[in-house]
């Protein structure tokens, strides 16, 4: 997990479960909901970003699902978990108000390129960020050529770092699915970083 | 294995670079926008079902307490002389 992730994790959490700040939330407590939006906010604009590949895009599709969240929280029951009922609203609000605004069902490599400068680097040490920062070039386009369904079971269990139950529970898919996926992603990925010059 | 070959465990390990970090003022636009967002209506509902219940259950017991003896059937009215007696098997 990288530095900045760990900081959205601990970040006002107080060692409280999503679970149990949600249930606060619901109960109008103002700085739970705040806890939570410190945690997720990374993790929904990447997962916004990689499946529209726009930065403003996800920067609104992120914030109106944050919002919308605050709406109905006092509809959220703990039988779920958290991160699936939260990645349920962030997966309609794309297929519904967002995708029809994407020309290409698939991720332009030129918007991987955008996407590119704009990323966090994640890796802390900015000697190993410099290091890496082209090969993290020639990743991003690869990624850019992956299904739409690889590319977010990608983001949420690699980028991310979630669990394939998380996954599938956030994808509503079974979890052999979610294996399934990563292993032809990562074969797949090997297959195109392997000859970086074909990729598009 | 080339010097310019991806393992798995470094595309697993540059993944995490491919993380996109929301701009610095996003959760301040996100709370403000909470901070102005009406209270669903169902809540406000509920709250004021809950004080009319409340105010009626306190008439209630102030009236068994301290309402006018009589005014209220506190005990059932007495048997008359004439009320059957019913066995259980009828007669």
């Amino acid at each position: 997990m990288n530095q900045s992730h760990d900081a959205d994790v601990k970040e006002g959490s107080g060692g409280l479960t999503d679970e149990d700040l949600m249930l606060r939330s619901a109960n109008d407590d103002v700085a739970a909901f705040e806890a939570l939006v410190g945690r997720y906010r990374g993790t929904l604009v990447t997962y916004f970003a990689w499946v529209s590949g726009d930065r403003h895009l996800a920067e609104d599709g992120a914030q109106e699902v944050l919002v919308k969240l605050w709406s109905v929280r006092a509809r959220y029951r703990p039988s779920s978990r958290f991160r699936a009922f939260l990645m349920t609203m962030a997966r309609n609000h794309w297929i519904d108000r967002v995708r029809y605004q994407v020309r290409r069902p698939d991720l332009a490599p030129e918007a991987a390129e955008l996407l590119a400068d704009q990323m966090s680097g994640g890796f802390g040490d900015p000697v190993e960020s410099a290091k890496n920062s082209e090969r993290l070039r020639v990743l991003a386009r690869a990624v850019s050529v992956l299904s739409e369904e690889h590319r977010e079971t990608f983001i949420l269990s690699c980028v991310e770092g979630w669990s394939h139950a998380d996954v599938a529970s956030s994808l509503g898919v079974p979890e052999g699915t979610v294996k399934s996926r990563l292993h032809h992603v990562l074969r797949r990925l090997r297959v195109l970083l392997g000859s970086p010059e074909a990729l598009p | 294995m080339r010097d310019d070959e991806f393992s798995p465990d470094e595309i697993l390990h540059l993944a995490k670079g491919l993380r996109v970090a929301p701009s610095a003022e996003f959760s301040k636009r996100v709370m403000e926008r909470v901070s102005v967002e009406p209270r669903p209506i169902w809540t406000s509902i509920g709250r004021m079902a809950a004080v009319y219940a409340g105010v009626a259950a306190s008439v209630l017991i102030w009236v068994l307490l301290f309402g006018r003896p009589g005014s209220l059937p506190t005990r059932p009215p007495p048997a008359t002389a004439e009320a059957p007696f019913i066995t259980p098997s009828g007669r």
